[in-house]
């Protein structure tokens, strides 16, 4: 779907003769309008009113592109978030630590679902990606504060593996 | 000075403090483990204000496209340093600082095959 998207784009571009990143986007802007008018004939759905609403969530292409769209903006804040976490850390006068490495059970398959997930934990706040054991079924972490590690578990099962299993199996 | 000036200003200043930030972590944190969080963490967001001040200073769509990029690639590859230094440093087996608990990975690799439980 992206792909068709990005033609679509090119095929823009072609028609309008005109070859400028704004013409780009603008091609990317309609190409998305076209294949969500047409997104049941592009993937074979039957054509019935139903099919509008119990379409699949992973070949549903309006809402992955939302999805990426959500997922990337809530990186990126968790990503000034655990900066400012470490900021504090880092200044305040007498470090008070308790880290720890804590393994988490991991429902989460894809090689680069595991690469994804692990990048966002590292680049938030308070955890470090440390190994993923050789089967792919367990993720190690470090964490800065690991005072609570059934909690910290919770969380990071329900807040980042949840939000990459929405985007990749 | 110009809107544009003060922006840029203000992100390569945003930028550098957090750079110097993440070098106190590696100084006042007390081990491996701890410090790469600080180098790990603390300088994404630092060099990602450097870049985009750059990005802003040039006002131009193609410096911009390439600051973006650099920062992907950023983003990308940052998390992935973190985990070999860690990786590395459990096996060949530096200690974690006095009070690491609970520690999940004691026992867990087999240090001859560098396979992980």
């Amino acid at each position: 779907m992206i792909i068709l998207n990005i033609l679509f784009a090119i095929a823009w571009m072609a028609l309008n003769n005109a070859y400028t990143p704004v013409d780009f986007v603008a091609g990317l802007l309609f190409g998305f309008l076209v294949i969500i008018v047409s997104r049941r004939v592009l993937t074979r759905e039957p054509l019935s009113l139903q099919s509008w609403f119990t379409f699949s969530a992973r070949r549903n292409y309006p809402l992955l592109v939302w999805r990426w769209a959500a997922f990337i903006v809530f990186g990126f804040w968790s990503i000034v978030k655990a900066n400012i976490v470490m900021a504090r850390i880092v200044l305040s006068p007498q470090l008070r630590l308790q880290p720890g490495i804590i393994a988490i059970p991991l429902d989460i398959t894809s090689e680069i679902g595991i690469t994804i997930l692990s990048n966002l934990i590292t680049l938030t706040p308070g955890t470090v990606a440390l190994d993923v054991s050789s089967d792919r079924k367990t993720l190690y972490l470090h964490a800065m504060d690991a005072r609570d590690p059934d909690a910290l578990r919770r969380e990071t099962k329900q807040e980042f593996e949840r939000r990459v299993m929405e985007l990749l199996p | 000075m110009s809107l544009l000036e003060i922006v840029t200003l203000a992100l390569t200043a945003l930028g550098v403090l957090f750079i110097f930030l993440s070098s106190v972590g590696l100084i006042r944190l007390p081990d491996v483990y701890t410090r790469v969080h600080a180098s790990g963490k603390s300088a994404t967001l630092g060099v990602v204000g450097v870049l985009l001040g750059v990005a802003v200073y040039y006002v131009d769509l193609r410096v911009a496209l390439e600051m973006l990029a650099l920062i992907v690639f950023f983003f990308i590859t940052a998390p992935v340093a973190a985990h070999m230094l860690d990786r590395a440093a459990y096996l060949t087996g530096v200690k974690p600082v006095a009070g690491t608990a609970p520690d999940d990975l004691e026992g867990a690799y087999n240090r001859e095959t560098r396979s992980l439980r």
